[in-house]
């Protein structure tokens, strides 16, 4: 199990810095024990394979409470302080967490939401020593810092079910409720073993984590990062959408981050000639990769590899990479968007066209995957488990993920990604079903004359959501977006919202996008 | 679906790297204050005349890092300056501290 990668690092490695948070260091032996003190708590309520909330953000906390809930065979469900309360309660509820790990950095969210919280839990504090606000007659359980006992560390990890499910990530759903995606042991180690024998990494490399943890590529951060024993540099949050003086000042040697990042380094004029020298591998993921940006950031970051990654929370992390070439990669765009390369060995896919039938080779079609790296269901939701992961008589007896995303084959394999073929959209590499959107704002409006948009489209990438709505019965701009606030997180908030008298049809008598997005182009 | 897909075809803009402010219609004779001002009304989508002293990326709530971008993009071209990463990752958060760095900036570039 790969957290026993961690493990053998720290055996290996203990007076090495494992991670960087805001400018201190942890070294392999204190991130294992602090680890394994919080996975002693956490056995003491002798609970196995039960979902454990993790309300941390970007600190020490998060990743000891990681390890520490994996030490314990439990399942980790990331909360994020950004997102509203309502929301965190709600994913609290849908998975039923009894235990909540707690960072200090979170504190005041967590004053927030504890009166709302109305069955017994137990909190866990790896670095809060009290908190004078918490009554002692409540029926939870409260354990700080300083009764937290000291446990030996863990040595190896055994016995593990490899179909035990590691972490729940929550994606947008197009009915207005969340999906959520259990990503098991096997599907997880499948993901990172043949990841990892890409790059070769020792204890000198410093590994960026830009990722959210409630985004699942952050795994791939700390795992790659943690197997041979390198230091993962947290990137702190006002850094994130300008990373470019972190970079340099931690001298990184691997990057892994959206495109969009990229982006605003670009166009803040960030990405000189030779400025990103220390960087070794680049690796972009979680939206479509525009040719310029590539071709700017090989020239700043002159020594890296750069590779383009595919894959969908389902299918566990990516399931494709292309590896940038200077000299023949320009041709494999399509749209100038960058190739998104070769399916993993391992993973069988098909590209199917019209009544599920193999389309030809280089036509476009939908890209389906099988294998034991793709997730098995959805957790509690057979009916959208039963749209999303099919059988195909034809073709055998496996069953496949429909990925709703349009792709053509090269004839080298390499594949192309053309667009979704529904109304999910990327913003800052989270999905989005515009739907959730929309009923979000039926709601609030008590219309149901409401479309939501990706716009502006620039460099191939969706910058923003806006809504248009019709017959609202709530004209104030401001309530509406006040509601979004405390339903969605950030990146789902329609940046603006227009009322009109009338949505657009088209000749099927459908709402009109185009029509909308003329009306957006003309305002601009 | 072959409908659908072509649909999709037709629809996906050629990806362009490109730059465009979407706020040309700043009166250039105003004061850098008004300038600002103008600014994030139309980047944070508020009111200018509830921007005060007390402004900043705390109390707006649409000032996210993904507008925060939006907005150093616009005060560089209206000003003609450039920020350094510090002014952007720790300074540029609220109205006060934006006034001052943009009179620093511009006095700088004219020395």
């Amino acid at each position: 199990m790969f957290v026993n990668w961690f493990i053998k690092s720290s055996q290996k490695f203990p007076q090495k810095p494992s991670v960087e948070v805001n400018n201190a260091q942890m070294t392999y032996k204190e991130l294992s024990l602090l680890s394994s003190k919080i996975a002693k708590a956490i056995q003491k309520h002798k609970i196995k394979m039960r979902p454990i909330g993790l309300l941390t953000y970007r600190s020490f906390s998060s990743y000891a409470g990681i390890l520490g809930i994996m030490y314990s065979k439990n399942i980790y469900l990331p909360l994020n302080p950004y997102f509203p309360l309502n929301r965190t309660k709600k994913m609290i509820d849908m998975v039923g967490c009894k235990v909540i790990i707690v960072g200090s950095e979170c504190k005041d969210y967590f004053l927030k939401l504890l009166p709302d919280i109305t069955e017994p839990m137990t909190f866990i504090f790896p670095d809060i020593t009290g908190i004078d606000e918490i009554f002692s007659d409540s029926d939870h359980e409260f354990i700080f810092s300083n009764q937290l006992e000291d446990a030996e560390e863990f040595r190896e990890i055994k016995d593990i079910d490899e179909d035990a499910i590691v972490y729940f990530v929550f994606t947008s759903g197009s009915t207005g409720e969340p999906k959520i995606v259990q990503q098991s042991n096997k599907n997880v180690i499948t993901y990172l073993e043949f990841v990892s024998k890409r790059y070769k990494l020792d204890e000198n490399d410093r590994v960026s984590q830009t990722f959210e943890l409630t985004f699942d590529n952050s795994i791939h951060d700390m795992f790659i990062c943690w197997k041979y024993g390198a230091c993962l540099y947290c990137v702190p949050r006002n850094y994130v959408m300008m990373p470019s003086g972190f970079i340099k000042d931690k001298q990184l040697t691997v990057w892994y981050s959206v495109p969009s990042i990229a982006l605003n380094m670009l166009r803040l004029n960030r990405l000189k000639e030779g400025s990103l020298p220390s960087l070794r591998y680049t690796l972009f993921c979680g939206e479509a990769l525009p040719k310029n940006l590539v071709k700017s950031w090989a020239k700043a970051a002159n020594n890296s590899t750069i590779e383009n990654y595919y894959g969908i929370t389902e299918t566990t992390h990516q399931i494709s990479v292309y590896k940038w070439d200077d000299e023949r990669s320009e041709d494999e765009c399509i749209n100038d968007i960058v190739s998104i390369g070769k399916i993993f060995d391992g993973i069988k896919y098909c590209i199917l066209g019209e009544n599920k039938k193999e389309v030809s080779p280089g036509e476009p079609g939908e890209l389906y995957v099988s294998g034991v790296q793709i997730t098995r269901e959805y957790f509690n939701d057979p009916e959208r488990t039963k749209m999303a992961y099919v059988k195909i008589p034809r073709i055998g007896n496996e069953v496949w993920f429909k990925t709703g995303d349009l792709v053509k084959e090269r004839e080298n394999g390499n594949l192309n990604y053309l667009g979704r073929l529904d109304n999910q959209v990327q913003i800052l590499g989270n999905r989005v079903e515009l739907q959730e959107v929309d009923c979000v704002l039926k709601r609030a409006s008590n219309s149901e004359m409401v479309v939501s948009l990706a716009w502006p489209i620039k460099n191939g990438m969706a910058e923003r959501i806006v809504a248009f709505i019709a017959e609202s019965k709530e004209q104030e701009k401001a309530r509406l977006l006040e509601y979004c606030r405390n339903t969605l997180p950030p990146y789902m908030i329609p940046k603006d919202i227009f009322f009109i008298d009338k949505i657009p049809l088209n000749d099927n008598g459908k709402f009109d996008k185009q029509k909308l997005i003329n009306i957006l182009s003309a305002k601009t | 679906m072959i409908r659908k897909i072509k649909t999709i075809l037709s629809s996906v803009t050629k990806a362009e790297i490109h730059e465009d402010s979407v706020f040309d219609n700043i009166d250039r004779s105003k004061s850098v204050e008004q300038k600002i001002k103008a600014i994030m009304a139309k980047v944070f989508k508020i009111d200018s005349n509830d921007i005060n002293e007390e402004t900043s990326a705390e109390n707006i709530a649409q000032w996210t890092s993904l507008e925060h971008v939006e907005f150093i993009l616009n005060l560089q071209k209206e000003f003609d300056i450039e920020f350094t990463d510090s002014q952007i990752v720790d300074e540029l958060l609220s109205y006060k501290t934006v006034v001052q760095s943009v009179r620093a900036s511009i006095e700088a570039k004219n020395n």
